[in-house]
């Protein structure tokens, strides 16, 4: 017996979840914890130490030890969002071999899906210790405005660690699958995913038996991790005026200052004032170690409310994508960590006009939505759709009465109900011949329809876009579009393909070019190339050719330069995962879960 | 679990129906009852409904399920179903709901949508007074390059397009 999870790869922390006997349940390491910090520390020995373990190594080793990538996977090295932050980690990040990202370490240099592929071997590993059972196959999410490059990166991290990737699941959809339906028969839900490094709203429709995606938008660059650099600037500000010490120019210091501002945000959340110390190592603590913040939750959501503000821009474009008011949600589910500042939820209950619902605990529903999906997938597992172990509930003592677990279903389900009761038998504009009824679906899991988040564009002449998939079409979808040669005998055509919103491709993220070889040579014009453009249930685009004259679909050879990696890379990778052993869990500090 | 899922049935028939057939409604259908149709439909028939499946149901389904979404996005938008009325009234089943965002480079070239030698003539000659802004004069010669090229629908659909617009200005 293997089993298959699901795994939220967080920016900050990770949690992964399991089905077992119809519970989905987080999965603790054998400290007792759940949440693993997305943190890998490089020890000289070539060990790796993953999780908190590693999260203590910040403050000691901070050049080998890495955090936060997943602001800046399946980014080129050159775009802007890179541009702007790799000097602020205190880690050697350069323009890695083709062109992404890459962290120095020890003489090595690392693509960031090889970092993430650490975490998810943490991940495998504290599942595989609790279970006593070897785990293959994971549903990994990703926030839900991820476009194709980042995700097809997070798909490699998960093959570099040893996982077959059932399916790439939007954090949000994830977290409504979680939540479940309330038992009214149809309602829309808004899941307000408020993470370390990412926002993301998604408006969903639930009814029996179905989850559809109406809309989704979001902000890759716009999570907790930004008030916590909103609170070392003012940390940094009272360090120079009491001490003159500037902190600007020691990159080192302001990581600490921002690991304190982390902290003294979480205390906040539950108390009005709050003081934080260093608690890194003593030596080299420099200013810190005779110095100390204070703060109160009226001065942290000062510094924080015009982060929060953002958060509702990205709202509205999803209920205008989904034609809804604010009045049209019947709910708002919150989700991510930086849900839990009284403020966010504040917020949330004046932007909407609903108080929003915590029933689950924000920081596991994810992953508890991602092992629900990944045991309905999973062919190894029972059909049934499971709930939600008690332990991850949060009970609002006022959200009381929203309690309430999904309910069993029935293995011969009603629904859906058959299309001839209800439709009346003579209908002059059917044809004969036209199936009348709905097939049945072959099990009773309930079935979701997500969406892509973003529009897909080819290039066109004069730097413009021709659309070919729109943001927020149900996927998996395609688009076949045809092409032609410019030149008398040209061989070669090559399609450049972009996600995004702009009409103008250079504002777009470019995905890469599309390189249509081996054409027979015939005059400009006439050669026919038809292209299709599939964007599959993972969120990631595929492209397959076909010559329309012969007829053949290897006329034309395929080519998607910027992607990750070729299989030689691969291989490479996987090579250098090898030579780097996780430091055992058992071998791991062991301090009482908190 | 069927032996012949009926999504096969479906997919083989799939580029005989048109869009109200394929959501199962009539083509009177208003909007709730297009939307409960889709949803019931699009669940039916999505892959993951059929992942246990043979692979070549998966595909049918994978088929079925891109071209009920098609059908879904084309119906409920009042714009796009008034277009696939006026396609349908043709014979066209399909319709490409992305069309109108190509639409502005040929507008300019009513040449290559003309069968006739005479009838380019006209259209060229539309297309220079289009570029102009001259539409009233435009729309003569489009009239003229319809006289012959007779049953020429899209240069039609122009004709009236051209008619709208000068309408709308008055």
């Amino acid at each position: 017996m293997s089993f298959a999870v699901g795994i939220d790869l967080g920016t900050t922390n990770s949690v992964v979840a399991v089905v077992r006997d119809g519970v989905a349940a987080p999965i603790a390491d054998p400290q007792g914890f759940r949440l693993i910090p997305s943190v890998v520390s490089f020890q000289s020995s070539g060990s790796v130490l993953v999780g908190r373990a590693a999260l203590e190594r910040r403050g000691d080793d901070p050049l080998n030890t890495v955090y936060s990538i997943k602001r800046l996977i399946g980014r080129p090295w050159s775009a802007p969002e890179v541009q702007s932050v790799h000097a602020t980690f205190p880690f050697d990040l350069r323009e890695a071999p083709g062109g992404g990202v890459g962290v120095a370490v020890h003489g090595n240099t690392y693509t960031l899906p090889e970092i993430s592929a650490f975490v998810l071997r943490q991940c495998k590993a504290v599942a595989e210790a609790a279970l006593g059972a070897p785990v293959h196959r994971a549903v990994v999410t990703v926030p839900a405005n991820f476009n194709d490059l980042q995700r097809s990166a997070t798909k490699t991290a998960a093959s570099l660690a040893g996982l077959e990737v059932l399916r790439i699941l939007n954090e949000p959809t994830a977290a409504a699958l979680a939540h479940g339906p309330s038992g009214k028969s149809r309602e829309r839900i808004a899941i307000y995913d408020f993470g370390g490094g990412t926002f993301d709203i998604t408006i969903l429709e639930i009814a029996e038996g179905v989850l559809e995606v109406l809309a989704t938008a979001g902000d890759t660059q716009l999570g907790g991790d930004d008030i916590d650099a909103a609170v070392a600037e003012r940390m940094a500000d009272d360090l120079f005026k009491k001490l003159k010490f500037d902190a600007h120019g020691e990159p080192r210091i302001l990581d600490r200052l921002r690991v304190m501002a982390e902290k003294l945000k979480r205390e906040l959340s539950t108390r009005s004032e709050a003081e934080v110390t260093d608690t890194g190592p003593n030596g080299d603590r420099g200013p810190l170690a005779r110095w100390s913040f204070r703060m109160t939750r009226q001065e942290l959501e000062q510094a924080s409310v015009g982060i929060v503000e953002r958060t509702f821009t990205v709202c509205r474009q999803a209920l205008d994508a989904a034609k809804l008011q604010l009045a049209g949600v019947d709910r708002i589910v919150l989700v991510g960590g930086s849900t839990r500042m009284p403020l966010v939820a504040r917020k949330v209950e004046q932007s909407f006009g609903k108080r929003p619902v915590a029933r689950i605990h924000p920081e596991l529903i994810v992953a508890l939505g991602a092992s629900i999906q990944a045991s309905l997938l999973d062919d190894e597992q029972p059909l049934a759709i499971p709930t939600i172990d008690a332990d991850s509930l949060e009970v609002d003592p006022q959200d009381i009465d929203l309690i309430a677990l999904p309910p069993p279903v029935p293995q011969r389900p009603k629904a859906p109900p058959s299309p001839s009761s209800r439709t009346p038998a003579a209908e002059p504009s059917l044809p004969r011949g036209a199936p009348r009824a709905a097939p049945p679906p072959p099990k009773v899991a309930p079935v979701l329809i997500d969406v892509t988040p973003l529009s897909l564009n080819v290039e066109t002449a004069g730097g413009f876009c021709s659309l070919l998939i729109e943001a927020n079409t149900p996927i998996p979808c395609e688009s076949t579009r045809t092409f032609t040669t410019g030149n008398d005998g040209q061989s070669t055509v090559c399609v450049r393909v972009a996600q995004g919103p702009s009409p103008r491709f250079a504002d777009n993220t470019c995905l890469g070019e599309v390189e249509l070889s081996g054409i027979e040579p015939a005059p400009r014009g006439t050669a026919q190339i038809a292209v299709t453009f599939e964007i599959d249930a993972d969120g990631i685009m595929n492209v397959c050719a076909r010559d329309i004259k012969s007829g053949r679909q290897k006329a034309a050879r395929v080519q998607i330069v910027g992607t990750p990696a070729d299989a030689k890379a691969v291989e490479a990778m996987r090579a250098r995962q090898q030579a780097h052993p996780l430091v055992a869990l058992s071998a791991q500090p062991a301090n009482p879960p908190r | 679990m069927s032996t012949t899922p009926a999504v096969v049935a479906m997919f083989e028939s799939l580029e005989r129906q048109s869009y109200y057939e394929l959501l199962q409604v009539p083509r009177d259908a208003g909007p709730d009852r297009i939307k409960e149709s889709y949803v019931r439909l699009a669940a039916a028939c999505h892959p993951d409904a059929y992942r246990r499946s043979a692979p070549e149901h998966q595909a049918a389904a994978a088929a079925v399920f891109k071209r009920i979404v098609e059908a879904y996005r084309v119906l409920s938008s009042g714009e796009l179903r008034a277009r696939y009325e006026r396609a349908l009234s043709r014979g066209k089943l399909r319709i490409d709901p992305l069309a109108k965002d190509s639409a502005p480079p040929t507008l300019r070239t009513l040449e290559t949508l003309a069968v006739t030698p005479s009838a380019k003539q006209f259209a060229r000659a539309a297309d220079r007074l289009i570029g102009e802004g001259k539409l009233k004069e435009a729309k003569m010669q489009v009239v003229l390059a319809l006289n012959c090229d007779k049953d020429n629908a899209q240069l039609e659909e122009r004709l009236n397009m051209l008619k709208e617009t000068l309408a709308l200005m008055g």
